[in-house]
């Protein structure tokens, strides 16, 4: 094929394919964008998805434990719903957390709520003790220290969000001002949201949600074309 | 290549750049009744309007300037009401803005509430505050003794604004007339929107600000 009918014809693909190149907005807290790096840049798009993520998936809570500081000597317990499984000691993390997963999907009472699992969520060892609620509606789930000098956090899937989103026009690049984008604000439940937004002529694009009880996702895909 | 394909390949490298071409509007109290008022859309099909109640959507910026020097004045920021913080009196006004950063930043009231900055723009000094936090906060500036003359020149809290287009192909004078569906309250949020503009030959954006000054900006678009 000549030049011309190659680069038109990669690009009619392109175009049909939507394949999304997607990117996650690093920060996820409640504030107004400032600096002319907030966001995600939007490569000069056209329009762009975003996401809102509440749930890592709609049908179940899940929640995420770990921890941020290990001993093996230290007691942990996994309060779900006000009802207590304590986790017996291993020697390492990933021993741990999959006595943890056996102990809770053994419990009468917590099994019954969620079902556990010992992930490996940030490299090849297992380092996540993951919960996912086995019904729809949010369950609540706490975590503590007994004894010694273990830390264990639980990052749980926010029960909703509230916010807007924000854009950086191109072309004032002397004086880079973020500026709300009209009719943007959304009110997500646990159903999550996504959705497309004409966003040509903006430089970079700026989630701003508050999270209410866990934590929760922004992430845009940019597309080719429409 | 051929003729049309390079000009179908231009189009589409400046249909996809969306790089816009932005004009500040200077003037935008009133309603428009000029045929130089606004913007020219140079046969756009869409512009773009930018309304800049803040400098940046997180904080409420003030900038300070002296647009007569003193050296023998005494100069005073007042921040929410609180405890008028006096500024030192410097040689030069490049001194005396220095000096002003390094007392509102010590300052145990004043950097609970702003962080200060010198900057030099357009070959001005100015003393540049910086909300910590959100919401607006308040500032007052005063002069005593001497002739200095010290102004602070706050974001606006707010503003209201209403688009106005001015058609093409009609013999000059033509009217402006309001924009369909084109009055918008602009928090401090600010305003980014774009409007399909074929047709017309200017557009105009009148503007009131609330409680300081605001900036209005017009791009006209290629595509889309």
């Amino acid at each position: 094929m000549s030049g011309i009918f190659a680069l038109l014809n990669k690009l009619g693909i392109l175009s049909a394919a939507r394949r999304l190149d997607w990117r996650e907005q690093a920060s996820t807290a409640d504030v107004a964008p400032s600096s002319e790096t907030d966001g995600v840049p939007l490569e000069q798009t056209l329009f762009a998805q975003f996401e809102v993520l509440c749930r890592e998936q709609p049908a179940y809570r899940t929640t995420r434990i770990t921890f941020s500081s290990f001993d093996a000597a230290s007691d942990y317990d996994v309060i779900v719903n006000g009802n207590t499984v304590a986790i017996v000691d291993g020697l390492n993390i990933a021993a741990t957390i999959q006595a943890a997963a056996n102990a809770i999907n053994a419990d009468g009472t917590v099994g019954a709520i969620v079902a556990a699992s010992a992930e490996a969520r940030n490299g090849a060892t297992l380092d996540t003790l993951v919960l996912r609620g086995l019904a729809e509606a949010d369950y609540t789930c706490t975590v503590a220290t007994t004894s010694g000098t273990g830390v264990i956090t639980a990052d749980l899937d926010a029960t909703g969000a509230v916010g807007k989103f924000f854009s950086l026009p191109s072309g004032l690049n002397s004086e880079p001002i973020w500026a709300v984008i009209p009719d943007s604000e959304f009110t997500v439940t646990t159903a999550n949201v996504r959705d497309r937004m004409r966003v040509a002529g903006a430089e970079r694009i700026y989630g701003r949600f508050a999270f209410t009880g866990g934590s929760g996702r922004i992430r845009f895909g940019l597309g080719i074309e429409e | 290549m051929s003729g049309i394909f390079t000009l179908l390949n231009k189009l589409g490298i400046l249909a996809a750049a969306r790089r816009l071409e932005w004009t500040e509007q200077t003037s935008f109290t009133v309603k428009p009744g000029s045929d130089i008022d606004g913007v020219t859309l140079g046969s756009a099909l869409f512009a773009t309007v930018h309304v800049q109640v803040r400098e940046q959507p997180a904080y409420r910026t003030t900038r300070i300037t002296f647009s007569a020097f003193d050296g023998v004045s005494g100069y005073t920021v007042t921040l929410d009401g609180g405890t008028p913080v006096a500024l030192a009196d410097g040689a030069t006004i490049e001194a005396t803005v220095n000096d002003a950063v390094q007392t509102l930043n010590d300052n145990v009231n004043s950097n609970l509430i702003i962080a200060a900055s010198a900057e030099q723009r357009n070959g001005v000094w100015t003393l540049v505050l910086r909300g910590l936090a959100e919401p607006d906060y308040t500032c007052v500036v005063a002069t005593s003794g001497g002739t200095g003359v010290i102004t602070a020149d706050l974001d606006a809290t707010g503003a209201t604004i209403s688009i106005f287009t001015q058609p093409s192909g009609i013999a000059k004078p033509s009217a402006w007339g309001a924009f369909p569906n084109g009055a918008f309250t602009v928090t401090r949020d600010n305003f980014f929107e774009r409007f399909r503009t074929a047709g017309m030959g200017r557009v105009y954006v009148q503007a009131a600000f609330i409680g300081g000054s605001g900036r209005v900006f017009c791009a006209p678009a290629i595509e889309e």
